[in-house]
């Protein structure tokens, strides 16, 4: 069997989209079968698709426009197209797709995903909306052409089926992303020696504005002297003035970064958090995740971690003061939380596609 | 990859007449899989009337507060199942639902929840106490007269409140922790499920709609007046737009009742009940004077609030 990886647009060359070409992920891709072939494709000349070269060596390989990618599909007698990307880029790419009469499967992942609207609607209201216009319209359309979903979790799936995206899939596969396994680091918590929890915050894109939220949950606690919060990389504290009481360190990775800390906060529902937490739950330490995307999957929707409400300032306060008054009594168990890690392994994830793609109908055997 | 087989468990939210309460788990033998466990939940102090049906039906009692019912059911049997339902006596399951259920489960993995709203209704006077006689409500709705099969459920689902439908509620279990499960009075059953939807829909894809695979069972002739469950319902559908109100300030969240549009169905179909129906119309013009009369203290409530903050001033 063959399937065709297609990347496209903007956010295609990101960390988010980066581990589908990796080299464990494609490998177990080859093991179990599939032959992938990798597609980058530039959506117009303003907009040139991911230049990422491909981890695998040997592997077949495209950079093209986006209106040569029937011909490549039929060059290379793909069963499957399984597209990458920012929902709103992939119009043109789905619209093209189709024409090669092969069945498409996209990605759904948190960035790129589209916001949520308050209400479902179609048509001419999503014109009148604040940051939907007729990109948007365009992608719902050619969202049809999609026969099945595969998403990083079910949040952001279900945000685009209720705005009315994907009305022909025939079946949706969660998939969590993949993280490779971190060394663990299950040392004595430095809580034992400074009685004090220390709360750490790691971001290796370095975004202010994520920080600036943390903050101001911080300020919402009301508290001082309960928790000490250290965060990385520290060239978030020359972007954003720090309160006495925050540390900025470096850490060449969550692992190292997680040595010194006791519980692990994820402002924002984001896949590319997803490493740090699966290093957390390695390290056994605490997490406080907001209650959607593939971090809440990952803790159980609160089995293995406190849950807020995701966006909400006031809500992170008052995790953060639980955590602070009782984390030496968890309201929450690491039970199963070796089966969940085992999920994010780039291999498992693969095996996933494999078995999603094999589902789908009039493929071709391998 | 092994194919996602769920064991299913079941709740049935008891109130107040076992005879309903034994036909919705009567109705479990046309599953074709049993579910691993049934619990029917009852409100604390009438576990007496429900003790016969379940020692019966073999099913596991749960009596707690009436707010409670659902929470106390899950939590009886969260441990053991991967998908729950939640039904409220009188719903009747045809051979139907469940496939279609588990089918939609095991293709959508990003489906966490649905409700099934039940619009075909069998309406059966009883003799005394006695148990139903099962054929009644059992009998193929492909017999049934034409209005009954057709034209009747298709006017229910264009002006009956959802809130006085019969309702299925399906999750996954998996997705429920640190979900409110909170049922309200008789007759809330519908509205208690959609709250908990509404949390759903932030963790996950969600369904509303009608099934045709189900029977909402009701018993006549209904002499009770309506005034309370009128007043109760109204006041609750006025709480929670109430606390939508408050929690969403600036940004409205996404629901799946239109609550403006439930209570002018629920006045206009208990209005129209009143003047031209025939069964019940003095519990329909009841169950008005009690809806109207939560309206009438709902406005004075806030008519005195904004007094009070005007004085402040």
């Amino acid at each position: 069997m063959k399937a065709a990886l297609v990347f496209a647009g903007r956010t295609a060359a990101g960390t988010t989209f980066r581990p589908y070409r990796s080299r464990p992920f494609l490998a177990t891709l080859a093991a179990s079968g599939i032959e992938p072939v990798v597609v980058d494709v530039d959506l117009g000349p303003d907009e040139p698709g991911p230049s990422t070269p491909v981890e695998l060596a040997g592997l077949v390989g495209y950079h093209n426009a986006v209106d040569r990618l029937p011909l490549i599909v039929a060059q290379e007698r793909v069963d499957v197209v399984q597209t990458f990307g920012a929902t709103i880029d992939l119009a043109p790419v789905w619209r093209h797709a189709a024409r090669a009469a092969r069945p498409i499967l996209h990605y759904v992942a948190s960035e790129g995903a589209i916001e949520d609207g308050s209400t479902p609607a179609s048509g001419l209201i999503d014109l009148a909306r604040r940051g939907r216009g007729l990109p948007h319209v365009r992608a719902r359309r050619a969202s049809r052409h999609v026969s099945a979903l595969i998403g990083s979790n079910r949040a952001d799936i279900g945000r685009h089926v209720r705005d009315g995206f994907f009305p022909r899939a025939r079946f949706s596969v969660v998939a969590p992303p993949p993280a490779p396994r971190p060394v663990s680091t299950n040392g004595p918590s430095p809580v034992l020696e400074q009685r004090l929890p220390v709360f750490g915050f790691h971001d290796p894109d370095a975004d202010p504005e994520r920080l600036d939220f943390l903050l101001r949950a911080v300020a919402l606690t009301g508290q001082t002297g309960l928790f000490a919060l250290r965060i990385a990389p520290a060239a978030l504290a020359e972007r954003i003035a720090l309160p006495p009481s925050v540390t900025a360190v470096d850490a060449a990775s969550p692992e190292a970064f997680l040595r010194d800390v006791d519980v692990l906060i994820v402002p924002r529902a984001d896949d590319r958090a997803l490493a740090a937490v699966v290093a957390a739950l390695v390290a056994r330490r605490s997490v406080v995740v907001p209650d959607t995307g593939a971090a809440a999957e990952l803790v159980g929707y609160g089995r293995r971690g406190l849950l807020y409400a995701a966006g909400s300032a006031y809500e992170l306060a008052m995790a953060l003061n639980v955590m602070a008054e009782a984390w030496t009594n968890r309201p929450f168990s690491f039970e199963g939380v070796d089966e969940a890690i085992a999920r994010t392994a780039p291999e498992a994830v693969a095996a996933m596609f494999a078995a999603a793609w094999r589902r789908l109908p009039g493929r071709g055997d391998a | 990859m092994a194919p996602f087989d769920p064991t299913i468990g079941l709740i049935v939210v008891g109130r107040g007449d076992p005879r309903l309460a034994g036909a919705t788990l009567a109705s479990l033998r046309h599953w074709r899989g049993p579910p691993a466990r049934v619990v029917l939940a009852v409100p604390k102090g009438r576990e007496h009337a429900f003790a016969a049906i379940a020692a019966g039906a073999a099913v596991t009692l749960v009596a707690t507060a009436e707010a409670d019912l659902l929470a106390a059911g899950l939590a009886a049997l969260a441990d053991h199942v991967e998908l729950v339902v939640a039904a409220p006596e009188g719903v009747v399951f045809e051979p139907g639902w469940l496939d279609a259920m588990r089918d939609r489960a095991m293709l959508f993995e990003d489906l966490v929840g649905g409700i099934d709203l039940v619009h075909r209704a069998v309406k059966i006077t009883p003799e005394g106490d006695a148990p139903l006689a099962e054929p009644a409500h059992d009998a193929p709705m492909h017999d049934a007269p034409m209005a009954e099969r057709w034209l009747l459920p298709t006017l229910r689902r264009v002006v009956r409140a959802r809130s006085l439908m019969g309702a299925l509620l399906w999750a996954r279990v998996a997705v429920l922790p640190q979900i409110r499960l909170a049922t309200a009075g008789e007759g809330g059953d519908a509205i208690a499920f959609v709250l908990a939807l509404d949390q759903l829909a932030r963790r996950g894809r969600t369904e509303m709609g009608f099934t045709r695979h189900a029977r909402h069972l009701r018993l006549l002739p209904e002499r009770r007046t309506g005034f309370d469950a009128g007043y109760g319902l109204y006041r609750r559908l006025e709480q929670v737009a109430e606390a939508r109100r408050v929690a969403a300030v600036g940004a409205p969240a996404a629901s799946h009742l239109d609550l403006r549009v439930e209570r002018l169905r629920l006045l206009a179909e208990q209005a129209v009940r009143a003047l031209i129906g025939r069964a019940g119309k003095h519990n329909a013009a009841t169950f008005l004077k009690g809806a109207l009369a939560a309206r009438r203290d709902g406005l004075a409530v806030r008519r005195t609030v904004l007094r009070d903050l005007r004085e402040l001033r």
